[in-house]
Order: structure tokens, then sequence, then C-alpha cells
């Protein structure tokens, strides 16, 4: 099989794959490579819309402390708060330095970065919301990707685009490689590195009903969790408040923030009773929660599954400016003209909280007891630093990413210029990944990928969704015997070797089976309500037994093992989570 | 000249299997009535040099140019350069005063415009005729 | 409902030249072409190969010519169109790689030429953003907008008889540079896109204008380079 060899490869070129990019690169003795399994332009880093956090200051006063007491408590006290700490106080500079490469945010009529309020950011440690959130009208995510997109392409990085990784080498605790398949030519290759960074992205696809791409299948979380690494916290999972109904199509939280209501069946204005003092911008796993129980208790619009954000009151000239994509979803999609009518809302699966445990500097955690794993790195929504906790305020995510993506590049860059050795690659590792190709190639059986996938997706929704129980998640835990059974008959009918998605869309429905079965054993395990994982036999956070990251690494059996570590203090003492 | 460099992305046929719409509608009239014109043009240089060959060769070819094929033919003609003419000032439009954010309603109004030009033009040549049948 | 789907299909491993083939399914009136194409690949036949990713119109993945437009497949919506029968085709003026994926490997070079990254290597100021009033930023506000799906210089004539015109998207992305206040290398682009293969090669058949996923009027900004150009020049 053919090997290739560079200093440093990163896998996914989101914004936390390009910031990381844009550091190593301007080291030019360091031999880098992005590998994306899309097009890099197209990374779902693009889709986001309302905005990233700061304590600028530009508007309104606000402080760095008031944004780290914000993160934390958002969190319901699970982030680990001293790298709340870092992503708050790090976070001006990080701004401004994106504003320095070109970013086009809006402006204030001072030639400020304009900022606007967000659900869970305040003032005072919750005395009112703060306008922390720096934002392009609603595209913030297309505008700072592409940003960074541009610089590394000015840098000449190179780029595998339209290569999916398959696995991942790691022997006596050291990354040496991951096997790659070229979509272009349906070949197999082993790429060796000294450093392996991985910025792979969510994985909210494995649920019915979804903001992220149909790209997000949460590949480098199961590839590093078949290589040995542990998952933290997977079983956090965010389900935005507000989608489209019936679409998933995100409607950024901004809606809320420049001023829309949400409103039930019977025209009550009803997060006045869940959240008295922020109402509609409480942190996202409330408002959810909120919005669900209004839908099940009957409270939903003529009785069905949806509420209505009404936006009619902000006026043509506000949304046409500040929310024009939304305003043009709405009227795409649902044939809604904001303007006119408040749109139909239903909560969708959005953001994963947990993922690859990661040091501060965004070293890969070997277990819960502090060791690393040598040479494995990774930032953004596939990693868990943790800091977002057990519920993620919005605007964090895309600073997390880019923050500590770019941390994560120059940790690599002075792991390099160490002295770092090339680790020779464990003889036969990639037969792991040529087998699984050449099974899914031969199968002859009776079951279709899509099948199952809809299977999974509509069950994970149903039984492992916004309400949790114990009855459900068992039964559901119980599946996934079967559906590995028939995933193992499922048969594929291109044989090709060029572009082959049919076979893609197969491994990583295979990557979905995996971890969202780690997520339903996190959510099993987990007898507390805490963030965004609501158990209704278990209502209360409990923080005597559970203030604590699970951390899942794989059995000899195939089920999780499950180990505990707390999250780091730095002052912050848990309160009950009233806004 | 250089040598022309035949370098396509498509073939020819795209354009008519691509969906028409009033900007490109109004392109390949463009083209069209500019192959046109640059055709009389020739035919009017062709016909005019026959002031060389002496009145009666003139008078000949003029007479021609009475009969009724050929008046139908300057009628064509003048919507040839009428066209022309107002896509012309639209082209202007679009390309110096911002003409490209509602290029669609300059195309209409001048089209309106061309119409009534036109139809002034058929009246100033068909009335003399008229008025001397009746005559 | 019941629709058709012709779909202009291509095999590299096994076709000569592309063919059609008709699929008829039973899709909802609110799917978007997407879905239909999605429904025919995981129930009738695995191998039709399209890309995709976000399916909401900000990645640019699936853009495609649908009933002879270029247009994102997943903006498209079954119930706007009257006919039920659909025609859809890779984008064309591309490299067909199979089926509907085609090859933008000339279409980001020739976005290469017009320095598509912001350039200004003057020390910024040290604590805090370079400032920029809101009527300078409305300037470039709807050159950024582009998703660079390929629409636009996939449905310019100009572009199909001239594989050297830099094309609609590479020239909306100069705008968004040279039009942007901080930027500095304004004459460099300028230079670049002064060309008879340049600016000068749009005839202003607004194609792209009709194919913008994103309702960018992109001639608009082509016009705008050009009195940049006129500008210098008096």
């Amino acid at each position: 099989m053919e090997t290739i060899v560079h200093d440093v490869i990163i896998v996914g070129a989101g914004l936390a794959g390009l910031g990381a990019a844009l550091e190593l690169s301007a080291d030019p003795t360091i031999d880098l490579a992005v590998i994306s399994k899309i097009v890099p332009i197209r990374s779902h880093s693009g889709a986001a819309q309302g905005g990233t956090a700061a304590a600028l200051g530009n508007e309104e006063e606000d402080h760095i402390e008031w944004h780290i007491f914000d993160t934390v408590k958002g969190s319901d006290y699970l982030a680990d708060q001293d790298a709340a700490e870092i992503l708050a106080s790090e976070a001006p500079r990080a701004i401004r330095e994106l504003e320095h490469w070109g970013a086009p945010f809006s402006r204030t009529p001072e030639g400020k970065i304009a900022q606007r309020r967000f659900g869970g950011h305040t003032s005072n440690h919750g005395k009112a919301p703060v306008r922390r959130a720096c934002y392009c009208a609603d595209r913030t995510g297309h505008i700072i990707l592409h940003t960074l997109f541009e610089q590394n392409h000015r840098r000449g990085v190179r780029f595998y685009s339209e290569f999916n990784v398959l696995s991942l080498a790691i022997e006596d605790n050291i990354c040496r490689g991951v096997v790659v398949y070229e979509t272009a030519t349906g070949k197999l290759k082993i790429i060796r590195a000294k450093a392996v960074m991985f910025a792979t992205g969510g994985y909210a696809r494995a649920f019915h009903i979804t903001s992220n791409a149909h790209a997000n299948t949460g590949d480098g979380i199961a590839i590093a969790y078949r290589a040995g690494a542990p998952l933290e916290d997977l079983e956090f999972v965010q389900f935005h408040p507000t989608g489209l109904y019936k679409m998933g199509i995100l409607v950024t939280e901004g809606a809320r923030g420049e001023g829309g209501l949400l409103i039930n069946g019977e025209g009550e204005r009803f997060m006045e009773r869940y959240a008295p003092t922020v109402k509609e911008l409480a942190p996202r796993d409330m408002v959810t929660r909120a919005i669900q129980t209004e839908i099940n208790e009957g409270r939903g619009i003529n009785g069905d599954q949806y509420i209505h954000l009404d936006l009619t009151h902000l006026g043509k000239e506000t949304l046409e400016v500040r929310l024009p994509e939304i305003t043009s979803f709405a009227k795409i999609y649902m044939g809604v003209d904001p303007v006119l009518e408040p749109i139909p809302i239903q909560p969708t699966a959005h953001y994963a909280m947990g993922g690859i445990p990661v040091t501060k500097n965004c070293e890969v955690e070997a277990d819960s007891k502090g060791n690393i794993i040598t040479g494995f790195y990774a930032a953004g929504e596939c990693s868990c630093v943790s800091v977002h906790g057990s519920n993620r305020l919005g605007c964090n995510s895309t600073l997390e990413a880019m923050l500590f993506g770019r941390r994560t590049g120059r940790t690599i860059r002075d792991f390099i210029r160490s002295g770092s050795q090339l680790s020779p690659w464990p003889a036969g590792d990639e037969t792991e990944a040529v087998d699984m190709v050449a099974r899914l190639l031969e199968s002859k059986g009776d079951e279709k990928s899509a099948r199952l996938r809809q299977d999974l997706q509509a069950d994970m929704r149903t039984r492992c969704g916004i309400f949790r129980n114990e009855k459900d998640l068992q039964g559901l835990l119980n599946r996934f015997s079967e559906f590995r059974d028939r995933y193992s008959r499922v048969a594929i009918q291109d044989h090709g070797k060029v572009f082959n998605t049919e076979l893609l869309e197969t491994i990583e429905l295979g990557n979905m089976i995996d971890y969202a079965q780690v997520i339903v054993e996190g959510a099993l395990v987990r007898s507390e309500s805490r963030g965004a994982h609501y158990r209704t036999d278990y209502p209360k956070r409990d923080d005597q037994n559970w203030m604590k990251h699970t951390y899942a690494t794989r059995g000899p059996d195939g089920r999780a093992v499950i180990e505990y570590k707390p999250p780091t203090y730095a002052g912050y003492d848990p309160m009950e989570r009233k806004y | 000249m250089e040598g022309i460099k035949y370098k396509w992305t498509a073939s020819f046929s795209e354009h008519f299997r691509y969906k028409f719409h009033t900007g490109m509608v109004a392109w390949a009239i463009h083209r069209i009535t500019g192959i046109g014109l640059t055709i009389f043009i020739a035919i009017h240089i062709w016909s005019i040099s026959h002031l060389g060959s002496g009145p009666e060769s003139f008078n000949a070819t003029m007479a021609l140019y009475s009969t009724p094929l050929f008046k139908i033919g300057e009628v064509m003609l003048f919507a040839v350069i009428i066209f022309h003419a107002m896509n012309g000032l639209r082209i202007i439009w679009v390309d110096f005063f911002g003409g490209a954010k509602y290029h669609k309603k300059l195309f209409w109004a001048l089209m309106v415009a061309a119409m009534v030009l036109f139809i002034m033009g058929i009246v100033a040549t068909f009335l003399p005729m008229i008025n001397l049948i009746n005559l | 409902m019941d629709i058709s789907l012709k779909i202009r299909r291509f095999n590299p491993e096994k076709d000569k030249k592309p063919n059609w083939q008709t699929f008829k399914i039973i899709a909802e009136p609110t799917w978007k072409i997407l879905d239909c194409l999605m429904h025919v690949k995981n129930e009738i036949d695995g191998t039709l190969t399209f890309r995709k990713s976000c399916a909401h119109g900000i990645c640019g993945s699936d853009a495609m010519k649908i009933n002879g437009k270029a247009a994102l497949a997943c903006q498209e919506l079954v119930k706007n169109y009257k006919s039920k029968k659909f025609v859809i085709e890779p984008l064309p003026g591309f490299p067909v790689i199979k089926d509907l994926v085609v090859d933008f490997d000339l279409f980001f070079e020739k976005l290469r030429k017009v320095l598509p990254w912001f350039i200004n290597d003057e020390r910024p100021p040290a604590d805090s953003e370079r400032l920029q009033s809101p009527e300078q930023v409305e300037k470039i506000l709807e050159s950024v907008k582009c998703i660079l799906c390929g629409g636009c210089t996939s449905s310019c004539p100009s572009a199909w008889m001239n594989a050297d015109y830099l094309g609609p998207a590479a020239l909306l992305k100069a705008w968004r540079f040279i039009g942007d206040s901080r930027d500095h290398a304004t004459e460099e682009r300028i230079r670049v896109v002064n060309d008879h293969d340049g600016v000068w090669r749009c005839h202003t058949i607004f194609n792209c204008v009709e194919a913008c996923p994103k309702e960018i009027n992109v001639t608009d900004h082509i016009t705008m380079l050009r009195r940049e150009i006129f500008k210098r020049k008096l």
C-alpha cells in the first residue's frame, strides 16, 4: 500500500483544523498536510450562524470574568473551570486577530466589531443578557471559515481534499498515522506522521431531525474509540431549541438575541414561566426542555409538535440586515415570511459537548488518570477539554474551535521542534481498514444501509433524546447487537472505485453505530439530570455522586468500560441553575 | 492577429440546452442583430457603390428597393436597428450607471420605447405611400 | 405525488459517454430535489453519485443543473415546479467525474489568480480590531455571501466559450477584497481583472445572477469592478 509521510497531519478542515494549520504553517520547516473528507470550504463550521463570543465590551460593559462565570454556570458546573478561564481570557485577542486576518464582521457606528445578545451570556453573573456575541449578519460561521481557509490558502497549505480517514494507528500509547481512502480513486493509503490531530467535528447525524450536515457522522470520534482512546461525556448531546419544524434546519439563537419570542399554541410567551429573568435567552438545554414540555403537554400550535418563533415585531430592516439567512430559510423551506408570520420551530439535535478527551493543550488523554497518547491531538467539536461541560452556550463553540484549534497548532509545533521522532508503522495495522472495505464491497447480504441508518436515527431521537429514562435507554442499548448484526448484512450496489459514495456512507454508518452506543451507555449510567442530559427518572442534579466526567473506553466485549474524573475547580462553586 | 484559441469548457449546443432568461435572450438577440447589421452595411456599401457605375445602374438598384419585398425588408431592418440601439443603451447603462441592479426592468422599459419608435418608423415609412395612393 | 427524474449518468469505469436514466418515484411536495436524489440512491440505485453535505444551502456541495438551470439541489423544492418531470444534470462547463460529480480544479485555479485572501501586512493595532464603518462593510457584505458553489461560472456562456475567462465567481471574489477598505492589494488585483479574459470577457448576459443560490447580483459586482478600472484610468 502506498505510504506517505508528513510531520503533521490534521484531519478535518473546519475552524479547529484550519486554526491549527494556520499556526503550523507559519513555520516553513514543518511538513504539514490537512485531510478533509469533503472539499474543505464545505465544512460544517460554515453553517454556524449567530456569532462567536468574546468579552470585547464594544457595545456595553463586559468582562472576561463574567464570560467565565457564564460558561461554567451554563455547563451546569461540569466544565473544567481552568479550561473555561482559558477560553474566555484568550477570546478577545483571538477574535481581534481574526479581524486582522480580514474577517468581515458587522460593525457598530464607531467602527468596532458589533456584538449581540445570546442565550446564557449575562452581565454581572446573571443579572441581565449582555451583548457578547460578535457577528456578521447571521452567517458568522461562514465568514470565519472562509477567512481561515483563505489565510491557509495564501500560505499554500497542502490539502488532501475528499480523502476519508478509515483508521488510526496507536501502539504503545504512541500515535503513528492513519489509513485513508481516496474518494476519487478508491485507493487506500497509509499516511504516517509524527503528530496527528483530529478536528473531525460533531456527531448529531445519529439523530433523526438534526441541524448537522450529512458529513457529520462522528468519524473521528468512532475511529479514536476503536483505536483505544477514551471518549468523554458523550451522553451530553445538545438539542438546539429552534430548528425548522420537521426539517431540523437551524434557526440561530441570534434571532432570540435580536428580540425574537417563543410562543405556544395558547399564544403564551411560555419562557416567562421557565426562566423569569432572561426568558428566551436562557441556556439552550433549558429552552429546549421548555419547548418540548409545552409540546408534550399538548400546548404546541394546534396541539401539533411545534411552537412558534415570532420575529414579526423586529421589522423588515432588522431581519434583512441582521438575520438574512434564516429569513431566506423560512421562506424557502417553510413558505413563511418572518416579517409577516411566526416560524414553526421544534428542537433539533445540534452539538456534541462530549468527545475525545484532551488536556488544556489539546493532547489526547489515554485515560482518566492524566496519561496522554503521544503524538495524538484533538480540538473543536470532536474534542472534550471540557469547556462546555454538560451544556454549551451559544457562540462558545465557534470560539472554542478556533481558539483551541490554534492552541493545538502551537502545542504540536513545540512538540515537533522538541525533536520528536517519526514512529514506525505497526505492521499490519492497515489490514483492519483493508478488510472492512473488502467486506463491504463483497457483501451479498439483504440489508440496506439507508434503512438501518434511518432506524438507528429514529430510535436515538425517541429513546435517547431530550427526555430520557432507564427503560428506554436499556431497551435501546439492547438493540445494538441487532444493529451490528444487520450492519454485517448490509450489501451495497456500487462496487466501483471512483467516487463510491455508497461505500463511504456505509462506512460512516458503522462509525455511527459505534459512537451511538457509547452515547446510550453514558446516558444509562448517569443517573442524574445535568445540563443537556435529562432523566425523567432522576430529574435532579446530583452533585454528591455525579459531579464527574465519564470516560468510556472500548471493552473486550464491545461494551464501554466507564471511569470517572472530576472537573477541575477554579473558584466557581456549584449553584442552582436558575435564570 | 495572434491565433484564435478555440478552448471551450462546454459545447456550443449548451446555449440551447440551458434555460433562457431575459439577460441571455437580450444578449443573444443583440449578437444576432449585430451580425444582421454587419450584413446590412455590407449590402448598403455594395448598393451605394453603384453610384460609381452611372445613373442608370444606381436608379435600377434604387427601384429594386421600392418593391414591396424590400419595403418589408426595410421594416425588419428598422426593427433590428431599434432593438440593437435600445439594448445598446441598456448595456451602456449597466456598465456605467449601475443598471445591473435592475437590468430586467431596464430591458422591458427600453423595449416599450423601442416598440413606440418602431411604430413611429413604420408610420413614417408607409404614410407617404398611403398618401400617394390616395392622391 | 408521482414525479420522474431524468438523470444524466456517467460511470467512468464502465461508460464511454454519458447517458440518460429515468427514475419514477413518489415524493412529498415539500421534498427538496436532494431528498429525491437520496431516495433514488437509498431505495433504487445505490450507484447514483452526487455531492451533498449541509442540505440547506450554505455549503454549496450539491450545485447541479436542474431543469436547465444551475441551482443547489437542497434549495429546490418539488412543489415549486409546475412540471413534475425533472431533468437533472451535472453543472455545465465542468469536466464530469461521475454522474453529478464534477471537477472543480479549473474553477479553483482561476480563483487563485485574483489572490483570494486578505492582504494587509501593516502592523495591526495591538489591542483592538481595525476600525471599519458600517458603510464600508456594507460595500462587501453581498460579495461575502458567496459559498463557491460554482453555479455562476457554470451558467455563463462566456465561460463556456472561453476556458481562460476568469469567470463570475473569481471576479466576485476579487471585488470582495478590492472593495474591502482594510485590504491593501487593490492595485495587484485590478491588474489581474483588467484583462481581456478578466472583466472584459463579461458580456452582461446575467445568467450568473439567475443561478446564484445566495441571490448575489454577480454582474453588478463585475460592472463595479469595471467602473473602478475606469476611475483609475481617468
